[in-house]
């Protein structure tokens, strides 16, 4: 086990190697190679040459390219240098400086998870939710109507791209009832959920961070369900079909105990590992449902901060994303090989 | 710099260069403007463009806005949107009146107890402050506040983006590289202020209007804060800021005294402002329609189709900003060395379709000349024609001896609706023998390319937005093949007898006699085909059913007077 831990760890950290190297090569010697100076584009307001000087020193722009990726990694592992922190004003933290915005590229992206974490927590809830529930129905009454059902709508909604689902349930579930009218069909108006804004959670009242979230967290759980939904219902209906079922049945065990016993626990293994991936993946910043309805999380950050070459904040979202893929990655791997020792052998 | 093209301020910020004037110039007249090939706009309240007479007092405006503000802190803002912002929490020395129209291009005394006296030669200029007016936090304005914020705003470790239109304050460019520590352009005696300048600087008074000149307190840091914004004197304060999210605006507890006392006009008639950061433009004018939000600017594609709902229509503004949308022409790139191929161009393009791909009458207007409508002296009938003239644009190609079909670059903004529009315009000119190619980048990085002359881009697409009411900042610091002028003349474009008119109207005093020189150069500029013009752009807000009153100023870059906004009880 501890071989095989030391092996993953000495893979994840290699991975996040190269994807400083390549976030750095995109954002830095990239865009000099395009005509564009990465300094000057940190800082957006360039009417003094003292502030793009300033930007040049911290970005290290008038050393080597090997001299400026090394401070770059110097700056994750022990933060900013004084000089640094003195072009900053002591904002500057282990991620960078964000000329922009004035503040710590880590403080900004921290921020900006926590709000993103809510999101993908909330929807996570709602998608496996339905996925383990309806998944497990339908592989015990296969073709039934609750398999039909299920199918039908998860099928219908497999082609539905996110946003178009996010607008559609902005427009139908948080506009139309302040209409008071739909489809000639008229009753009093009233406000259902709120169409603009977010709230911070406050735990003595979470109630104004949850009506922000909750058209987000069906608009997200809709777009993943359909995947879960049928592996789910995939892994129980092979699950079904092994063996130690049919001794159990033999043995005279109650079919909804054999279900949720026996069967289950071996068709959740695969749904809990590509949870775990797309969860890792899902914090780095879900874009698209994000612009739909105004979430100031991660992936609203990358968008902005890409579309404006906005450097020092683009680098650290990306690293910073690419490292919780690759740590929830890990963490997928080693409870996979917690609960299943074939995996620590293969 | 324009409040919906968020890379707009990016891109005329990246273009300023501390020696020389590099923003834009002024304009006037938002009554001919508003009408200038544009759809009418919608009235709400008592009317666009006044101050209500007798507004409800009370309610908090609930602000919609898809991104934030370049900055919160106003000697850092450099966009219409980001100065409409700093119009509800700031003054500086001087301002604009709460009017439309001629009567609020002229600058008037904020801050100042009265007018200044300027010396003949307009290189010093004495200002008295008023006494008894207080920050928000209490601390009262005094004259060594004022020296303090030209000094924060010109310190080297500042990144504001109007440091030009002040670095002709003696000292100010040793100050500004960081040769100096003190500002000896400017003087203090008991309340009066004096500005030494090292020439001629006749609209001065109209540069002290930027809302990036309005006061903060002495001992403000210099670095642009984000959150904790320096404490300011205008009707509002900002009490909580949340970047990316969210901010409050509050009223200022000291600044319904001062009116009482006489000390300042009567302004801001809500009790505050709750603004709400991100989301799309869709989400907003739902949100709008939904009375969840009471005033949202944007220009996205259900505006139009909302104009056209009676239920909304009055709802709806569109005003013609003095911004101009162009191609720029490198005239020491083939084949724009010609000028017969750069009048050509000008004849083959269609301006009403461009309109139409840009979002249609209600966001933009076709216009054919480099200044604006709002400029006095400017015809609206002269310069090119809105619908194309091929037959003259092939004639003047044949008579230019360049040998079609010809090759050319345009650099183009990345995204929509520029895309479509560079589409467009491909069609458009492969129709007189030139073949486009066209290459789009993000807005910051477009005009970082493109001002690197060694990279000799040939055609581009840029805005300008005049920064108040004096083509000293419009075709000057675009046109003129001075010295001393910054970085914006993307074509490096250089025509002697406009740059010999030009440099004349900048130091002639203000009045007619200016404005006539400004509207010369503007015909010598346009007849050289100079640009392609393609359309003005407009101001486009959406209001809820209880918000009433709005006023456009067109005097400080085209920022909304918000301040005249008042709700239904």
């Amino acid at each position: 086990m501890i071989a095989f831990l030391l092996k993953r760890v000495a893979w994840a950290i290699g991975v996040v190697l190269v994807l400083t190297f390549i976030t750095y090569l995109i954002f830095f010697p990239g865009l000099r190679a395009a005509g564009l100076d990465p300094a000057r584009l940190a800082t957006n307001k360039t009417s003094t040459p003292q502030t793009v000087a300033n930007a040049r020193k911290f970005l290290g722009l008038d050393h080597p390219w090997t001299y400026q990726y090394g401070t770059f990694l110097l700056r994750l592992v022990r933060g900013p240098s004084p000089l640094e922190q003195e072009v900053s004003s002591g904002q500057a933290d282990r991620l960078g400086f964000s000329f922009r915005n004035r503040l710590g590229v880590g403080h900004l992206v921290v921020s900006r998870f926590a709000v993103t974490l809510g999101l993908v927590l909330g929807a996570a809830v709602l998608w496996l939710g339905f996925a383990v529930f309806f998944g497990v129905a339908a592989a015990l009454r296969p073709r039934g109507w609750i398999d039909r059902a299920c199918s039908v709508f998860t099928g219908a909604l497999a082609g539905v791209p996110v946003y178009l689902i996010g607008f559609t349930l902005l427009y139908l579930v948080a506009y139309v009832p302040t209409t008071g009218s739909f489809l000639g069909l008229h009753f009093g108006s009233f406000t259902l959920l709120p169409l603009v804004g977010y709230s911070s959670l406050r735990l003595s009242d979470p109630w104004p961070w949850a009506q922000h979230l909750i058209l987000p967290w069906i608009a997200l759980a809709l777009a993943m369900v359909t995947l879960y939904f049928r592996l789910m219902r995939a892994e129980m209906l092979s699950a079904l079909d092994q063996d130690y079922v049919r001794t159990a049945r033999a043995k005279g065990l109650d079919e909804r105990q054999i279900a949720l016993r026996h069967a289950l626990r071996n068709a959740l293994p695969p749904v809990a590992t590509l949870f775990g991936l797309d969860f890792g993946i899902l914090l780095g910043g879900v874009v698209l449902v994000e612009t739909v309805f105004g979430i100031p999380g991660l992936g609203s950050l990358a968008l902005t901060s890409v579309l404006n070459l906005d450097v020092p904040t683009a680098t650290g979202v990306i690293f910073f994303a690419g490292v919780l893929v690759v740590v929830v990655n890990l963490a997928v791997d080693v409870l996979q090989a917690l609960l299943d020792p074939r995996v620590r052998y293969a | 710099m324009r409040q919906a093209r968020s890379w707009l301020p990016i891109a005329l910020a990246a273009c300023a260069l501390p020696l020389g004037l590099s923003a834009c110039g002024g304009s006037s007249g938002t009554s001919t403007s508003a009408s200038a090939g544009g759809a009418s706009p919608g009235l709400i309240g008592p009317s666009v463009n006044d101050v209500p007479k007798s507004p409800t007092r009370g309610g908090r405006v609930r602000w919609v806005i898809s991104s934030e503000p370049d900055s919160y802190d106003v000697t850092n803002t450099y966009s219409g949107f980001s100065w409409s912002m700093a119009y509800l929490v700031c003054n500086g020395l001087m301002t604009y009146p709460d009017k439309g129209g001629d009567t609020g291009l002229q600058p008037v005394p904020d801050l100042a107890a009265g007018a200044p006296k300027a010396s003949a030669d307009t290189k010093t200029w004495t200002f008295t402050l008023k006494q008894g007016v207080h920050f928000s936090n209490g601390k009262v304005v005094t004259p060594a506040d004022v020296k303090a914020t030209f000094m924060r705003m010109l310190n080297p470790k500042s990144s504001g983006d109007t440091i030009g239109y002040f670095l002709p304050i003696a000292g100010a460019p040793a100050y500004n590289a960081g040769k100096a520590t003190d500002l000896p352009g400017i003087t203090i005696s008991g309340q009066q202020i004096t500005f030494h300048l090292t020439k001629r600087v006749p609209t001065f008074p109209l540069r002290l209007a930027l809302r990036t000149a309005c006061v903060v307190p002495k001992g403000t840091p210099p670095t642009p804060q984000t959150t904790n914004v320096p404490p300011t004197t205008g009707p509002y304060m900002y009490a909580k800021i949340v970047p990316g999210r969210s901010a409050t605006m509050d009223r200022n507890p000291y600044y319904a005294d001062e009116v009482k006392a006489g000390l300042m006009p009567d302004r801001g008639f809500v009790d505050g402002y709750d603004i709400s950061v991100g989301g799309s433009d869709t989400q907003a004018n739902l949100a709008i329609q939904a009375n969840q939000a009471d005033v949202s600017a944007n220009r996205s594609g259900s505006i139009a189709r909302l104009a056209a709902n009676p239920k909304y229509k009055s709802r709806i503004v569109s005003l013609a900003l003095p911004e101009v949308a162009y191609f720029w022409l490198n005239p020491h790139v083939a084949p724009f060395d010609n000028v017969k191929v750069r009048q050509a161009i000008n004849y083959a393009i269609d301006r009403e379709a461009i309109v139409k791909v840009l979002g249609g009458s209600l966001v933009e207007s076709p216009w054919g000349q480099v200044l604006p409508p709002s400029f006095p002296g400017v015809d609206a009938a002269d310069g090119y024609p809105s619908k194309p003239d091929l037959a003259k644009a092939r004639a003047l190609m044949k008579a230019s001896g360049v040998h079609t079909p010809v090759t050319t670059t345009l650099y183009n903004v990345q995204g929509e609706p520029y895309t479509s529009m560079g589409t467009a315009v491909q069609q458009m000119l492969a129709q007189i023998g030139i073949k486009l190619n066209v290459r789009a980048l993000p807005g910051s990085a477009l005009v970082q390319y493109v001002s690197n002359a060694k990279n000799a881009a040939p055609m581009g697409l840029y805005f300008w937005q005049a920064d108040y009411p004096d083509a000293e900042g419009f075709e000057y610091p675009l046109l003129c093949g001075c010295e001393e002028v910054g970085g914006s003349n993307y074509g490096h474009y250089s025509n002697p007898d406009a740059d010999r008119i030009m440099q004349q109207a900048v130091t002639t005093p203000l009045g007619p006699k200016r404005n006539a020189l400004w509207e010369q150069a503007n015909k010598v500029l346009t007849a050289d085909a100079a640009w392609v013009p393609l359309a003005l752009d407009r101001w486009i807000d959406i209001f809820s059913s209880r918000y009433h009153a709005f006023l456009l100023s067109n005097a400080m870059g085209g920022a909304a007077d918000y301040a005249v906004g008042y709700l239904d009880k």
